[in-house]
């Protein structure tokens, strides 16, 4: 009974105070400008299965590229067993997701290390591009067009030219199915010596030294690693 | 014809006639906008309570929540089940709601405003408030829905259990002011009110009520989450508003009963009594709300144990003690009395509080003693009190 009253002292000290709820649609947060929310790989609690259905959208709409979704099926179509013979309907088996989003080596994100792309040089003909193609997407298509991807440095450069941020330019090209933020190859290995991703997610002192572990890029040809 | 007019509206018959259509209208009006404001408060409360806001869209700070909803109410479809007893379906929210606004007849707003100074004013809401249980009966038979039957056998058990007690427990009421009449009670009490001289009475009095009206911890006819909603499961629209009404109408007579028995009724300084019994009543209102928000729901056991084994007693027990100090001291009485009634709260509460310790020590040793069977290992799980032979048995 006396736990009574305790509880009713309780209740009445939050009923004075400070309401804890965000109202959302009208009162947003302050987020950093490249925030992009939470990234986060959740699991069933009960299971400790992986939620992820490996669909890879976050692999593609991640503008610094540091997400890598590797999956397999494990369980894939089947047939019902004929324990009713009627019975032809099929069903699948839930496939089970291996997402490895921190594991192996990743591209740096382009605003840690900047890698150099083969595009390294000229760009005085990105000045005019814009309104010579008339809108962005023409325009990234000329760049794609010249380099067979969208280099990053030169999406910074365009970004700079025009005054938009580069993640904006980043999430443009990735709504654009043609649109390829990545030379056509394999993917990322590890040392990440392919094409201009060529660097790894490490803390700062380790990737500089992962990086000029590397072979140098000028007797390697294609690469270059970051300066 | 004027002089006809006249003669007519002269005739006491007719005057006391149309007075009781003004205070009936009076109430009404009283009550559905307090239901409104109830059910508004109720959600913010609740809301307050858990730190959140509650309703904030519709209108300023929510305020046109409630109408809005009791216009949804209106016009939802009135559906009646198929197999329901249709007669017993429609006649039942009606006969859950008119008693509560008879009710309203007795309650002294002010020195003037009141229906009906009955000289059986204590007695007459309780037995309304009886009849009740009749409609909750019927609600819950004709419905057809195992829910509402169980709901409703529930809420027979609790009222009829819980009715004792608050007759009981008003009892030393009667003893102070030697009156049934309400307007008589309030007078008596122009120098003390009786809450602080009956302090064991009222709390016992307010238990009672919150058992009475259905309200949480002991909402047992309309347990949501075991019950659906009991005895309204099968009902909607404007019926379910009806069973609606009157629950917070119940709530609002047994908080003005509680007002003019313990807080002196209409009575008090500068301002006029109608303002003051209405603000009293919305105190106790507030307290009801707050102890929802407060409260889980008790076991039925534990309902049943604590009307007859707890409230019962203890409201004889107070009787006998006002009756017999009374007696003692036939001049001043009430300080003896007041006296002897808090002294008999705060036992109530002191062994009250040893009892459910008591309970919670004992299932703790025997969680204890079941530990190396692996029971109380398992977080959150509830161990069932076994015989002392079987524990003997297993160590």
């Amino acid at each position: 009974m006396l736990g009574v009253f305790q509880g009713l002292k309780i209740t009445i000290k939050h009923f004075f105070s400070p309401k804890v709820t965000r109202m959302y649609p009208y009162e947003k947060r302050v987020l950093p400008e490249r925030s992009r929310g939470l990234i986060q790989l959740i699991t069933e609690p009960e299971t400790g299965v992986l939620k992820c259905e490996a669909c890879l959208l976050c692999e593609k709409v991640c503008p610094p590229r540091a997400i890598t979704i590797r999956y397999e099926e494990r369980n894939a179509f089947r047939w019902r067993p004929l324990a009713r013979p009627k019975s032809k309907a099929a069903y699948y088996r839930p496939r089970e997701v291996a997402a490895y989003p921190y594991e192996g080596p990743r591209p740096l994100s382009p605003m840690v290390l900047a890698p150099v792309s083969e595009a390294d040089g000229d760009d005085a003909w990105l000045d005019g591009l814009l309104e010579e193609q008339g809108d962005l997407v023409g325009a990234l298509r000329a760049i794609q067009e010249r380099y067979g991807h969208l280099p990053r440095r030169v999406l910074m450069k365009l970004a700079r030219n025009l005054g938009v941020s580069v993640s904006e330019l980043f999430s443009s090209a990735s709504l654009s199915p043609d649109l390829r933020l990545d030379p056509i190859s394999d993917g990322f290995v590890a040392g990440a010596t392919n094409g201009d991703s060529s660097a790894l997610v490490l803390p700062g002192p380790q990737a500089l030294q992962a990086v000029e572990r590397q072979p140098n890029p000028s007797q390697g040809g294609g690469a270059s690693g970051a300066e | 014809m004027t002089e006809f007019v006249q003669q007519v509206l002269s005739d006491p018959t007719v005057q006391r006639v149309l007075w009781l259509i003004v205070t009936l209208l009076w109430s009404l009006l009283f009550l559905l906008t307090s239901v409104l404001i109830l059910i508004w408060g109720e959600r913010k409360v609740l809301g307050f309570v858990q730190d959140r806001y509650g309703p904030h869209h519709t209108g300023k700070w929510g305020l046109l929540q409630s109408p809005v909803d009791a216009l949804k109410m209106m016009t939802k479809e009135d559906v009646v089940p198929l197999l329901a007893d249709r007669v017993v379906f429609w006649l039942a929210p009606i006969a859950f709601f008119a008693p509560v606004l008879a009710a309203f007849v007795v309650l002294p707003f002010s020195d003037v405003l009141v229906g009906a100074d009955l000289n059986i004013g204590l007695i007459y809401p309780l037995a309304l408030g009886s009849i009740g249980v009749v409609a909750i009966i019927a609600a819950g038979w004709c419905s057809n829905s195992k829910y509402s039957l169980l709901g409703a056998f529930r809420s027979a058990a609790q009222m009829i259990s819980y009715e004792i007690p608050m007759v009981l427990s008003l009892v030393p009421v009667l003893l102070l002011s030697n009156s049934l009449s309400l307007q008589s009670i309030i007078r008596q009490q122009e120098g003390i009110w009786f809450i602080l001289v009956l302090p064991f009475a009222f709390l016992t009095f307010f238990i009672c009520g919150l058992a009475e009206t259905n309200r949480a911890p002991f909402d047992f006819p309309e347990t949501e989450s075991e019950l659906v909603a009991g005895f309204m499961t099968e009902y909607s629209g404007m019926r379910w508003a009806m069973f609606y009404l009157g629950e917070y109408g119940n709530m609002i007579v047994v908080s003005a009963l509680a007002a003019t028995l313990f807080l002196g009724g209409w009575q008090g300084p500068l301002l006029p009594g109608i303002v003051w019994f209405i603000g009293k009543v919305y105190v106790f209102l507030f307290i009801f709300l707050w102890v929802r928000a407060t409260l889980p729901r008790v076991r039925v056991d534990q309902l049943m144990d604590f009307a007859w084994k707890w409230l019962i007693p203890a409201t004889l027990l107070n009787i006998a003690v006002v009756a017999t100090l009374a007696l003692v001291f036939p001049s001043g009485y009430l300080i003896p009395i007041g006296i002897a009634n808090w002294l008999l709260s705060g036992g109530f509460v002191w062994s009250l509080t040893r009892y459910m310790q008591g309970r919670v020590e004992k299932s703790k040793r025997l969680a204890a003693a079941w530990a190396p069977m692996g029971t109380a290992e398992v977080p959150g799980k509830i161990v069932v009190a076994a015989g002392e032979g079987v524990l003997a048995r297993r160590s």
